[in-house]
């Protein structure tokens, strides 16, 4: 019980969240997930730097990304199974929310 | 309040403000960027160093975090990444510059909750900063014991006009404070 309540104070995630735990499904740095970050939402949301490094250190502290690596001073980062666990919930929610409203 | 050195290519200015308004700060440098005076380095205390140049339409963005070094290199790359140049530091606050292109918005903070946090970090200083002054301010006042009025000492006077910088300086912690509130409630209500 606990554990499932554990995974569900992080939900709902905000947009931002949610499109960089989506980009860190794929190890992936800061600069690759601006650029997939537009692109995945179809340019509808926008990560700035700030946010970002913010957010990485936030999901990091929680245990939902990891660092696996650097390149060129860049750290690289992907999601903790729990990370995903968290990311999949939201998807699902999602899911719901789409199909509640597709009824109209 | 200003004070201005001035040649013809550089220009120095000491200039104050205050951490609930630092992005009356970011439009008063974008200002400057237009008239064609572009923010070259920032100091203690509060000295900003312009360079003459071209007028142009810059965005000036400014961030405040307490940063260790290895911490410092993630982030100066994530935000050189994304095409802003850094200017420098002044005690936590980073100065942060971007080339606005025709009509696009440049922010380092894309939604409210990173930029509910950033007043936050300052907040949590400046409360640190009051309760450390408050704590020695009233050690100092309880634990003197004052000499005879006509036997004053140096160190009475260097204390006196210490409880004054107290009364003076306690009441503007209080102050910010209550701005750093104030202004991260009115971001949580959503009024930018």
């Amino acid at each position: 019980m606990s554990g499932h309540d554990d995974i569900h104070q992080y939900l709902p995630l905000t947009e931002s969240t949610y499109y960089i735990l989506l980009a860190l499904a794929e190890p992936m740095h800061g600069y690759g997930v601006m650029q997939n970050v537009d692109s995945l939402s179809e340019g509808t949301v926008k990560i700035g730097p700030g946010t970002l490094y913010g957010a990485f250190q936030t999901l990091e502290k929680e245990g939902l990304i990891v660092k696996v690596g650097e390149e060129e001073r860049r750290k690289i980062y992907t999601l903790t199974p729990k990370g995903r666990e968290v990311l999949n919930l939201q998807i699902s929610r999602l899911r719901i929310m789409v199909r509640s409203g597709s009824a109209i | 309040m200003d004070a201005t050195k001035m040649n013809t290519t550089t220009m120095k200015r000491t200039k104050w403000f205050w951490p609930w308004q630092d992005e009356k700060e970011e439009g008063w440098l974008e200002e400057m960027s237009q008239s064609g005076w572009h923010l070259k380095s920032v100091q203690l205390p509060c000295v900003y160093t312009f360079n003459k140049g071209e007028p142009c339409r810059n965005a000036y963005r400014l961030d405040y975090m307490l940063m260790k070094k290895d911490q410092l290199t993630e982030y100066l790359q994530i935000f050189q990444d994304a095409g802003w140049e850094y200017v420098g530091e002044m005690s936590n606050w980073r100065y942060w510059r971007k080339r606005v292109m025709n009509g696009e918005t440049a922010e380092i903070f894309t939604d409210n909750e990173s930029k509910i946090k950033k007043y936050q970090r300052m907040l949590v200083i400046m409360v640190f900063f009051l309760i450390f002054l408050t704590f020695i301010g009233t050690n100092m006042f309880i634990n003197r014991t004052w000499t005879e009025p006509d036997n004053i000492l140096l160190i009475d006077v260097i204390y006196s006009l210490a409880m004054l910088c107290y009364v003076v300086i306690i009441p503007i912690y209080v102050v910010v404070v209550v701005k750093l509130i104030w202004r991260i409630k009115q971001l949580k209500q959503n009024r930018l």
